[in-house]
């Protein structure tokens, strides 16, 4: 017990903290997945302003944005097996993470709702106009030109949203899913090096936040019809050079 | 054949609109004169739905639709007829000046894309733009938005092209350019109605030269009538304001 830290045992843990990874990005991915679907209807029911939902909706965005994660994920992990076995089912069997992936999905999409209500509406009025007058129909606006704007609008936005939820997810532990985090106190625990093993988890989210940023850059600017370079053409156009006549 | 019957609108307490009638001949060249505030362009704006009329009827080559109980099928057919040239050039953004123009050929008028694109680039090279095809209105310099704008309403032959201030936002360089674009659409026989402040235009190119002042006709005639010998008070004082080169 003479070395209370002992670096080398960061790299021996990184495989071990590794191998929890997959929850991590899991819960990451479904839960994105079911924030952009649930917080596109949630923007949908708030713009074209549908009677009860959109006030549900608005309910339910101010509650989730008010209140922390750590509590809605308790309310959803406790709450709900016992509100399900009031009207008759028995929840004692689910998977924890099915919890997880409701709270953080609901989570994100109340947050990611107001993304694309926002973007939506900064896509300008005569886009609209321009495709109504072509004559397109409103399937057809949307898709062929609202969208495609709205989206490369809300990227940088969304890029955010989601690696926030990344650092967001180490909170599973709390409810004992074996996480990227949960396999860090478990083996800081086991061994009574709880700083290394932590060390080892945080190097995993920095190389994996740093990936996703970049990830999401890369996307964002390929995307970007704005900051398109010119087509070659006409931007530098091609000045006949006149050869010197050589001198005999 | 155009016609229109007894147009309403108001916003509120506000009657913009108290009963325009208007019919134009197949390739007739209309201009719109009068104030800011005379309900010009709110009257483009109820032609196409993009506003909705209180009263009134429209009749484009088929039958009459009333503007307050037009169904969605009626609006769509109408429109279908009708080209929209904006104040902003309103190109679709996410879109090439190509593409702009060939997309609604595509998509609403079911012209094949090969077509479409032979159209488009025959277009490009009419509006002076041949080599611009690939850029993004982002790319684009103002009177090459708007000369795009006319060519994406004109390459799906409508009846009758809606000039909303096509050169308002322009400067008097670029001006130039929109304008000769609009007298090449004259010459292919399509009808315009053309609201805008350019007087040299209106005094040029259009057939007939309408004056609207709080929302309703004050005259109109033939070009000459309405600039050399105007009749009404209100079109006279506005007229005074500026000077058209009678060539």
């Amino acid at each position: 017990m003479t070395n209370y830290f002992q670096p080398h045992l960061i790299w021996e843990f990184l495989p071990d903290v590794l191998s929890a990874l997959p929850t991590t990005l899991l819960l990451t991915l479904v839960s994105t997945i079911i924030g952009v679907i649930v917080g596109a209807g949630i923007a949908y029911v708030r713009m074209e302003n549908t009677p009860i939902f959109k006030q549900i909706a608005v309910v339910f965005t101010s509650f989730v944005r008010g209140t922390p994660i750590l509590i809605q994920m308790f309310l959803v992990y406790y709450g709900l097996p016992m509100f399900l076995s009031y009207i008759g089912i028995n929840a004692d069997s689910v998977n924890p993470l099915i919890y997880l992936f409701i709270t953080y999905g609901l989570n994100m999409a109340a947050f990611l709702s107001e993304i694309i209500r926002a973007a939506l509406a900064s896509v300008p009025k005569t886009q609209k106009e321009a495709a109504m007058t072509a004559g397109y129909t409103k399937q057809q606006m949307y898709f062929k030109i609202i969208f495609p704007q709205a989206i490369i609008i809300a990227m940088p936005s969304f890029a955010t949203m989601v690696i926030s939820l990344l650092q967001d997810t180490s909170l599973a532990f709390t409810i004992g899913v074996l996480d990227v985090v949960g396999k860090a106190k478990a083996l800081g625990t086991a061994t009574f090096h709880t700083v290394e093993a932590y060390i080892s988890a945080m190097i995993i989210f920095v190389i994996l936040s740093f990936i996703l940023e970049r990830t999401f850059r890369w996307v964002e600017k390929r995307s970007n019809y704005a900051s398109r370079p010119m087509p070659i053409m006409a931007t530098n156009p091609v000045i006949p050079v006149i050869e010197k006549p050589e001198t005999v | 054949m155009i016609e229109v019957k007894a147009l309403h609108k108001r916003f509120n307490d506000n009657e913009v609109l108290k009963g325009v009638d208007l019919a134009l001949q197949p390739g007739e060249v209309v201009t719109i004169l009068g104030p800011s505030g005379s309900g010009k362009t709110t009257f483009l704006r109820c032609l196409n739905f993009l506003e909705h009329a209180d009263s009134g009827a429209i009749k484009i080559d088929q039958d009459w639709v009333n503007f307050n109980q037009a169904t969605s099928q009626e609006v769509m057919a109408l429109r279908r007829r009708m080209g929209m040239v904006f104040q902003n050039y309103a190109l679709f953004l996410n879109k090439t000046a190509r593409q702009n123009i060939m997309e609604p050929m595509v998509l609403v008028h079911k012209v094949s894309p090969t077509e479409a694109y032979d159209r488009a680039t025959q277009l490009l090279q009419t509006i002076g733009l041949g080599a611009f095809g690939d850029y993004y209105p982002a790319q684009l310099s103002g009177g090459q938005q708007q000369r795009i704008g006319i060519a994406r309403a004109l390459a799906v032959h409508p009846t009758v092209l809606l000039f909303d201030e096509p050169t308002a936002a322009l400067d008097p360089e670029l001006v130039g350019e929109v304008l000769k674009v609009m007298k090449a659409v004259k010459q292919a026989g399509v009808a315009m109605i053309v609201v805008t402040h350019e007087m040299q235009f209106a005094y040029e190119v259009s057939d007939r030269v309408i004056f609207m002042a709080d929302g309703a006709i004050v005259e109109q005639g033939t070009p000459q009538q309405i600039f050399e010998s105007p009749k009404e008070a209100r079109t006279k004082a506005f007229l005074s304001r500026f000077k058209v080169r009678y060539a």
